[in-house]
């Protein structure tokens, strides 16, 4: 098993002092020497078409931002690799900015910038790109379907075009050398052990499994019983941490990462939660994986002492146990 | 009775909660001061607390916003518990406004925000007429002509609703230095007002002063922020996303931090007897909070004595 960490770690979206550093080059790139220096050697990329408007070309998470400050992506993955960072391990796209009522805008932004993504993976050598396969349920409930029928049917058709964007992107991946893996938010149609109707109807070979420890423990399984079910589909595993249980069913409602009451933190560094991650490392172990484990302290509050957070709790209680 | 109203950017991003009801447990969770950015309980209560009567939005939270509340009234409501006055305005943008087959899909997408605004309670919008000078400068006269047209029915639609539509020139705007004054001129007065964003046009090598003292009667509002680069070269004003710097440099620093002479400007509002809102704009900042005080110790204390 390789492991790496995600640059989901660096909140973009919400306010907090010394946030407007986060959009200049700079940050970032004395941001992937702390990594290398935590003892990270690849990467998870967020691709985020949102940073390909209003000029913010320091955030190096679209082939737009990337092309205006390095380039090309040849010579951002030249600029990692001379800040200690061996390889991008994985990208990861969500489609979600593009939801509203007009559902073939957004299908078609949803395939458009999941070619990009996937085009940005086949340049820089990266072999899988993960999707999120749905928005959050409490969005698409409250927001979208609204005044267009019964919701069950409305679920119905929603998936069925979802899941035929998903094959074609599969085969587009695949032609590029590239891998196409689903993940599943506590928040999404995917959610849980809902993960095996997109799976089951998926071709294999085109469409693989990304587990996300945090994720799935909020769903309510067991992310062991699900790493071992599809443990011939895994393409990438990310460790992240929680203490949150959805006693709310927080899960269908909007803004489902920040909980109007009760625990309103859902995401934790790596340690401080309950999720069972050296259980689910030798889980991995005993299914023969030998993929990338991408460790996640999703939006952190500290970014530096995440990252040493990460290294110690995978040195001393991890890799140990 | 004060003839000027301030109010503040929205620049806070995404605020996630309305309100952290167990704020001391989520303090305790990893003891850091991103509690104290998280809900906009918190963020109302610092704009009341620092004197400021109204918040500027930013167009692209409003969806979440509207969620977040339940409904936009719900959200004015809740501001106004807290101690503001309410909503100055909103901020908006055009791309390829110099392009008429694209007017009609810009003005249905105007009227969207001109309804918010009003729904808000707003009384402005800020709008920056065009895109980047990188991307699609630089412009005849032509089709200045085209974008003052789109310009104009905006205005007009928005006055129907009382509210004032203000042109708002970023520094890497296709309308810059060559022609700005003349764009200003190309729209109608009736329905097209001007929102003075001081740093912004001295980037562009505008002397903000003598721009307010020739268009005062234009200039219905302000967005309030210092510089330390004016003038700014073609080759960065012309540049791909100049706006943040890959280096960290700020154009724009709050008012006194940097060398604009709005003591000059201010005896000018008390000559023209400039009434409403002002905003305050920090953007840049790497701490919005400490820029909001800052900037209203300096309004309160060097520019309220020569008129407020």
């Amino acid at each position: 098993m390789k492991i790496g960490c995600s640059l989901d770690l660096v909140d973009l979206r919400y306010q907090e002092p010394n946030r407007n550093k986060r959009e200049s080059q700079y940050y970032w790139e004395e941001l992937y020497k702390m990594i290398s220096a935590a003892g990270f050697k690849g990467i998870e990329l967020p691709y985020e078409p949102y940073w390909d408007f209003g000029g913010r070309t320091g955030i190096p998470f679209t082939l737009y931002t990337v092309k205006a400050a390095y380039g090309s992506v040849k010579k951002y993955v030249e600029f990692l690799n001379n800040s200690g960072i061996e390889e991008i391990a994985s990208i990861h796209f969500n489609p979600t900015m593009f939801i509203g009522k007009d559902l073939d805008r957004y299908f078609g932004a949803f395939m458009h910038f999941a070619v990009q993504a996937v085009e940005f993976a086949a340049q820089a050598g990266t072999k899988t790109v993960i999707v999120t396969p749905t928005p959050d349920i409490g969005e698409l409930q409250l927001n979208v379907s609204v005044g267009q029928g019964e919701w069950p049917v409305w679920v119905e058709d929603f998936l069925k075009r979802t899941n035929e964007t998903l094959a074609k992107l599969g085969e587009i991946a695949s032609k590029s050398g590239v891998k196409l893996a689903i993940k599943n938010e506590f928040w999404s149609l995917a959610h849980g052990g809902r993960i095996d109707d997109f799976l089951k109807v998926l071709e294999p070979g085109l469409v693989g499994y990304s587990a996300d420890t945090a994720h799935l423990s909020i769903g309510r399984t067991n992310p062991a019983d699900i790493i071992k079910k599809y443990k011939d589909r895994l393409d990438c595993v990310q460790f992240c941490d929680t203490a949150f249980e959805d006693v709310e069913d927080y899960y269908k409602k909007f803004n489902p990462e920040y909980p109007a009451t009760g625990t309103q933190k859902v995401f934790c560094d790596m340690g401080q939660g309950k999720v069972d991650l050296p259980g689910i490392y030798n889980t991995l172990k005993e299914c023969g994986y030998n993929g990338w484990v991408i460790c996640s302290c999703r939006q952190t509050a500290d970014v530096m002492r995440a990252l040493l957070r990460m290294r110690y709790h995978l040195d001393n209680v991890i890799l140990k146990a | 009775m004060e003839n000027l109203k301030y109010s503040y950017m929205m620049h806070w991003k995404l605020i996630p909660y309305k309100k952290i009801e167990n704020f001391r447990d989520f303090y305790y969770i990893d003891r850091s001061n991103k509690a104290y950015f998280s809900d906009w309980d918190k963020i109302v209560k610092y704009h009341v607390g620092a004197g400021y009567k109204g918040i500027e939005l930013m167009p692209f939270e409003r969806h979440q916003m509207k969620t977040l509340f339940g409904s936009i009234q719900n959200f004015v409501d809740f501001i106004k518990e807290r101690g503001l006055e309410g909503i100055s305005g909103m901020f908006h943008g055009l791309g390829e406004s110099f392009d008429r087959s694209q007017h009609k899909a810009m003005i249905e997408e105007a009227q969207e925000i001109i309804d918010d605004t009003y729904a808000f309670g707003g009384e402005l919008i800020n709008l920056c007429p065009v895109a980047n000078y990188n991307r699609v400068g630089p412009l005849s006269t032509e089709q200045l002509k085209a974008i003052a047209e789109v310009v104009d029915e905006i205005g007009k639609r928005a006055l129907d609703k009382g509210i004032s539509v203000c042109l708002h020139n970023e520094f890497f705007c296709a309308t810059n230095t060559e022609n700005h004054n003349q764009f200003l001129e190309m729209t109608d007065p009736r329905y097209v007002f001007y929102c003075l964003d001081t740093a912004q046009v001295a980037l562009m090598g505008i002397d903000p002063v003598e721009f307010y003292d020739k268009y005062h009667d234009r200039v219905k509002t302000f967005h309030l922020k210092d510089t330390a680069s004016a003038p700014l070269p073609d080759s960065v004003r012309h540049s791909q996303d100049p706006e943040i710097q890959p280096d960290g440099h700020r154009w724009f620093w709050e008012p006194g931090e940097g060398d604009l002479d709005f003591k000059s400007l201010w005896k000018l509002l008390k000559k023209y007897n400039q009434k409403g809102w002002v905003t305050i704009e920090t953007d840049g900042t790497p701490d919005l909070l400490a820029s909001m005080v800052l900037t209203k110790w300096y309004i309160d204390h060097e520019l309220s004595p020569i008129y407020k």
